[in-house]
């Protein structure tokens, strides 16, 4: 590998993975995670999400 | 009326998002790419698409989809409906429900490939195939190209068994059914890749006589940058087919999963992270994974070749053949195929789920029964590019719904949600419930640069190919048609939605506000 290859690659990388790190970092310190305390849906099984509209 | 299905937290949603983001274009295709144009240089156009295409362009479908669910439209047709008062737009909002069907007929069966590939690793069926002749022989028996029927039993039993998983997923709907797989499937892809590029990085050249063949070369024939490359119009035409095609962006996939989340749930940061795991996974894992471990085993040659004859010869042919003579073998291969198909099935939810929602919101069937419609026609379609996947049909509806179309749709929800609904508008649309605000700069991207770019796109293309293609110049006659079919297939999806579009507006009409 040339020396401009390591260069891109590493910055590429580099840039994704604080990307991802700071994406993440931001969506797990969030107190905001939608849980839907109107449908638990732990009680439901498989096939099972509520009504279907009327046909 | 009935309540709507929801997410069930914010972590499923980004795993679904990713799942459908994330295919086997992660990593067989983007490799490839980069590869073919300019390697490393590659990389620089790529990122200049994903900023001014990929990611506002996923923005703006994140925030068309909430804003269509909070009023029960799930696909594009009540969404542009929405957006744009107009009689036309709804129909418009066909291509968002036939492009991600289009594609999933074809879909379906490559992944139904991997499916048997991975029962083939642990049986050990490539046993002493350790040639890209002999792999390829191997494919093509398979598949069944050669044989009358076009097709062999064993395909088309991978092929109900692969359509079968995926109706009893989605028959489970979006919490228990599409968030559960993702919540699931997305972590072990994550495992199975992390673990197979650990592999790839161990593999030392097999050939003492030829030590240049290292895994460093190998990154290097990814990465090493050819700067000319990055004066000719493909090259960046190719990134940025790779940009829509990995974000799935123009399908409208990304708006129907977007349907299914609250008014005021941030889409500005959770859009930007399942871009942002996308981007981990092809940039990062799927260019560390085929073509290093190619160059290990086929030198520089060998894979210049491999490049050239694409995707599929990467990941179905060298891949078993690199398998053979690597330790532990069965086992990496088996991770390999069985990635693909984790892959291949968190997309292939994603494009069916459009139609379902279609049929459910618009034309109000219960989901049972749009699942069984949308399934029925599925497997019957499906006969399209299987039996005549030696003829290219397969091709021809890729490159229509999978490359063409993407770029229309693009380009159509662009023009509706900034134009028509209104920049300022869509600006504020998109920061409702946000908890982060998107620099301005990408407002102005928005406004003026993703549309221009998007339709100097195709006009180059009409201008450069479009008389050649649509004439289907050079090809060989006795493919035309099942490539024709192939193309009657799409026209007939699209008439038949537009009448169903027709159908169910009337029907709302009849029942009155």
């Amino acid at each position: 590998m040339t020396p401009a290859g390591w260069i891109l690659m590493i910055a590429c990388w580099a840039v994704i993975v604080y990307w991802t790190f700071w994406c993440f970092r931001r969506v797990l310190v969030s107190k905001r995670h939608w849980t839907n305390p109107e449908d638990d849906i732990t009680q439901l099984r498989h096939g099972e999400f509520g009504d279907d509209p009327k046909e | 009326m009935a309540k709507r299905e929801r997410w069930a937290s914010r972590i499923g949603v980004i795993l679904a998002m990713a799942g459908n983001a994330i295919g086997l274009g992660n990593f067989l295709r983007f490799p490839v790419q980069a590869a073919q144009n300019g390697g490393g240089a590659f990389m620089i156009p790529y990122f200049v698409a994903l900023l001014i295409f990929g990611i506002p362009l996923a923005w703006c479908e994140w925030a068309m989809g909430r804003l269509g669910g909070t009023n029960r439209h799930g696909s594009s047709p009540g969404v542009l409906g929405m957006l744009w008062k107009h009689p036309a737009a709804k129909y418009l909002g066909a291509l968002g429900i036939c492009l991600p069907l289009g594609v999933l007929i074809y879909y379906l069966y490559v992944e139904s490939w991997t499916l048997s590939y991975s029962f083939f690793s642990v049986l050990w069926d490539f046993m002493g195939k350790t040639t890209m002749a002999d792999m390829k022989s191997f494919l093509t028996d398979y598949q069944g190209v050669e044989t009358k029927a076009g097709v062999t039993v064993m395909a088309y039993v991978f092929f109900l068994l692969t359509v079968g998983a995926n109706y009893w997923i989605m028959s489970g709907g979006i919490a228990k059914g599409i968030e559960r797989l993702a919540r699931i499937g997305m972590p072990a892809l994550l495992l199975l890749a992390v673990v197979l590029v650990a592999r790839v990085f161990t593999l030392a050249p097999p050939d003492p006589a030829h030590p240049e063949n290292s895994v460093v070369n190998g990154l290097g024939f990814v990465w090493n940058p050819d700067l000319a490359s990055l004066r000719s119009a493909k090259v960046w035409l190719a990134a940025a087919g790779q940009v829509f095609f990995t974000l799935s962006v123009g399908f409208g996939s990304i708006q129907c999963y977007a349907s299914y989340m609250r008014r005021r749930d941030d889409i500005v940061v959770t859009g930007l992270s399942s871009s942002v795991l996308n981007e981990f996974v092809e940039v990062i894992l799927g260019a560390s994974i085929a073509i290093p471990a190619a160059y290990v085993f086929f030198g520089h040659a060998g894979t210049v070749e491999i490049a050239k004859s694409g995707s599929f010869n990467l990941g179905f042919v060298a891949m078993p053949a690199i398998f053979q003579q690597m330790p532990g073998g069965a086992v990496f291969g088996l991770f390999w195929f069985f990635l693909l198909f984790i892959a291949g099935l968190t997309s292939s939810v994603a494009l069916a789920q459009p139609a379902i929602a279609f049929l459910q919101d618009e034309l109000g069937w219960s989901h049972k029964r749009s699942l069984r419609s949308v399934w029925i026609f599925l497997v019957l379609a499906g006969h399209v590019p299987i039996l005549g996947l030696a003829a290219g049909a397969l091709d021809e509806m890729d490159f229509w719904a999978g490359t063409i179309g993407l770029a229309l749709f693009a380009l159509i929800e662009s023009i509706v949600f900034i134009w028509i609904f209104g920049a300022q508008r869509a600006w504020d649309e998109i920061h409702i419930g946000a908890e982060e605000r998107i620099p301005r700069v990408f407002f102005y991207i928005l406004k003026y640069v993703t549309p221009v770019a998007l339709l100097a796109i195709l006009i180059a293309w009409g201008w450069q190919q479009g008389a050649d293609v649509i004439s289907m110049k050079g090809v060989d006659p006795a493919q035309r048609a099942w490539r024709w079919a192939a193309r009657a297939l799409l026209l007939g999806m699209i008439a038949t939605t537009c009448w169903l579009i027709r159908r169910a507006w009337s029907r709302k009409q009849e029942a009155g506000p």
